[in-house]
């Protein structure tokens, strides 16, 4: 079951990544994470080498036994030491969202990544694992149930820290109980523009969940691209944490979509001009930056929701989000790029993806 | 001019900003620099987790062990000490909650409004645990039936919960907690 690392790199673009499913027009994709570590090991940041090892083969045996190529929770799942992999394609995994910054930047960690990239663990970051599933568009649901059959089936061979009135123990208290943390990626340009955003920003706040850029904690939401999560994990069941972050996001929905129409109904030929704008820039720019191409794609993906541009599909404009990213562009590139090597090579990549969209 | 962060309204006010450490003139509609200055969306005020367990004892009037003069209590199986907990917010090991139980209680308090957890539980634990939420769950119902003298029905409590003990005593060893 181990991977080599070309069949990691050279797969394509995570299904979830291409977006499609219920309200795909502002739910970019879902996540679930279940945070777990094993009973008496110390947590990794005081654990040893040896300790560290240990919880690595624990999961490859959990998983060895299990059918490997039979349908269920644990098939097509492949484990990769991060110490086998270069800093660029750890920096992939982490633009892909199937490790954290934090995991990258360890040497002790292991990931398991399924076949599609949809499912993947974590061993060795904050916590000894970390299970998590990712789907495209709103399906927290959904994704809470193969995260959940991966727990079950790596359960039955690992001793779980778990007490009976503190739940699942995790390295850090904001963690501990059900050890979950949800979120989904959401498109609120509406928002963003008409100067909303803010004061939604404390509606979140006020329903106990968080909201943060594209890539989590610290980082700036480029490209009018938010994620927002559950706060507290203890005193309310999975169900319950997921059904509260499920009617935020509804509430958001609406707002981004009447945020739309208001802008469609006010202002649409200044809407148009930029979405245009933005396809003219992308489809012949020679060099951009990744803060513009976030623009840009954000316009485009705003256009293609609301049926301004149909040169396009929702579901490459998705894609072409993540392939701009850094690390990806000198995987594709076979070599180290410097940040201007970088700038004229995304221009490149998005010229070529969207005349080949192009019908 | 357009507005240089909608790009849809003209532009009204110049605005110097501090962009990636450079400051930066930018051409901003009325609405956007209102926008401006003020709390951007995704940047919360964070405090550390540290900070925060700090003002958590001092409130709870649990001064910090090493500033009562009170020996540090320290976990046998990972040695963190509740010292070191307070510094980085991150407990060492499974066995650090046993024996930071009474600190913890107030922190989980804190963050999640609870310390108790009602959610799943490992498959291996569940079979006893159920029954122990259920023994729980009649044990509370049979102290509320002996309040208001409803004798009748705290029997048939009562043999329940015998009911329950003996299937509980026939499973063996129950789950480590
Ligand atoms: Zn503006
Ligand atoms: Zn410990």
């Amino acid at each position: 079951m181990d991977l080599s690392r070309d069949d990691l790199f050279s797969w394509p673009i995570s299904h979830w990544m291409e977006g499609d499913g219920p309200e795909s027009d502002v739910v970019i994709s879902s996540r679930v994470r279940l945070a777990r570590n094993v009973t008496g090991i110390p947590f990794p940041h005081l654990m040893d080498d040896g300790q560290a090892e240990r919880i690595i083969s624990m999961v490859s045996q959990a998983l060895a036994g299990g059918p490997a190529d039979e349908p269920g929770p644990t098939a097509d799942l492949h484990l990769v030491r991060l110490s086998d992999l270069g800093s660029l394609q750890r920096a992939v995994l982490v633009e892909k969202h199937l490790i954290s910054p934090l995991h990258a930047a360890g040497a002790r960690g292991a990931a398991v990544i399924r076949g599609d990239q949809a499912v993947s663990i974590m061993i060795n970051e904050e916590d000894h694992l970390r299970i998590q599933v990712l789907f495209p568009a709103l399906q927290l649901l959904e994704a809470l149930a193969v995260c959940t059959a991966v727990d079950d089936a790596l359960e039955r061979h690992i001793d779980y820290a778990w007490d009976q009135r503190l739940g699942y123990l995790t390295s850090c208290p904001t963690n501990t109980g059900t050890g979950m943390r949800a979120s989904v990626m959401l498109h609120l340009p509406g928002l963003v523009i008409t100067n909303q955003a803010r004061r939604l920003a404390g509606l979140i706040n006020k329903l106990s969940c968080v909201v943060r850029g594209m890539y989590g904690e610290g980082t700036e939401a480029a490209g009018n691209v938010f994620q927002v999560s559950n706060q507290i994990t203890m005193g309310q069941t999975e169900e319950e944490i997921l059904s509260g972050l499920q009617s935020l996001t509804a509430r958001l929905i609406v707002e981004e979509r009447s945020a739309r129409r208001s802008l469609l109904e006010e202002m649409k030929p200044q809407l148009e001009d930029r979405v245009w704008r933005a396809w003219g820039i992308m489809t012949t720019a020679r060099v951009l930056s990744s803060r513009e191409a976030m623009q840009l794609i954000s316009d485009l993906k705003l256009g293609v929701a609301l049926g301004l541009i149909d040169r396009v599909g929702a579901s490459l404009v998705n894609s072409i989000m993540f392939m701009i990213r850094p690390a990806y562009l000198q995987i594709l590139a076979g070599q180290e790029l410097s940040p201007d090597e970088r700038d004229i090579r995304r221009a490149e990549l998005v010229r070529q993806h969207l005349s080949a969209g192009t019908a | 001019m357009l507005c240089q962060e909608c790009r849809l309204r003209p532009a009204s006010v110049k605005v110097t900003a501090i962009i990636g450490g450079q400051k930066r003139e930018v051409h901003l509609c009325d609405a956007c620099a209102q926008s401006r200055g003020e709390v951007e969306f995704g940047g919360e005020a964070k405090i550390s987790i540290g900070e925060m367990l700090a003002a958590l004892l001092h409130q709870h009037g649990m001064l910090h062990p090493a500033a009562t003069g009170a020996p540090d209590i320290k976990c046998d199986n990972c040695g963190l000490s509740f010292d070191g907990f307070t510094k980085t917010g991150k407990l060492g090991c499974s066995e650090c909650f046993t024996k930071f139980d009474e600190q913890l209680k107030h922190v989980l308090r804190h963050i999640h409004g609870s310390a108790r957890h009602v959610g799943r539980m490992p498959r291996r634990a569940g079979g006893t645990l159920r029954l122990k939420r259920q023994m729980q769950a009649l044990r509370d119902e049979l102290a509320a039936c002996v309040q208001a003298e409803q004798f009748e029905r705290a029997a048939e409590l009562r043999d329940r919960i015998k009911d329950l003990e003996a299937a509980e005593g026939g499973r063996g060893n129950g789950p480590k907690s």
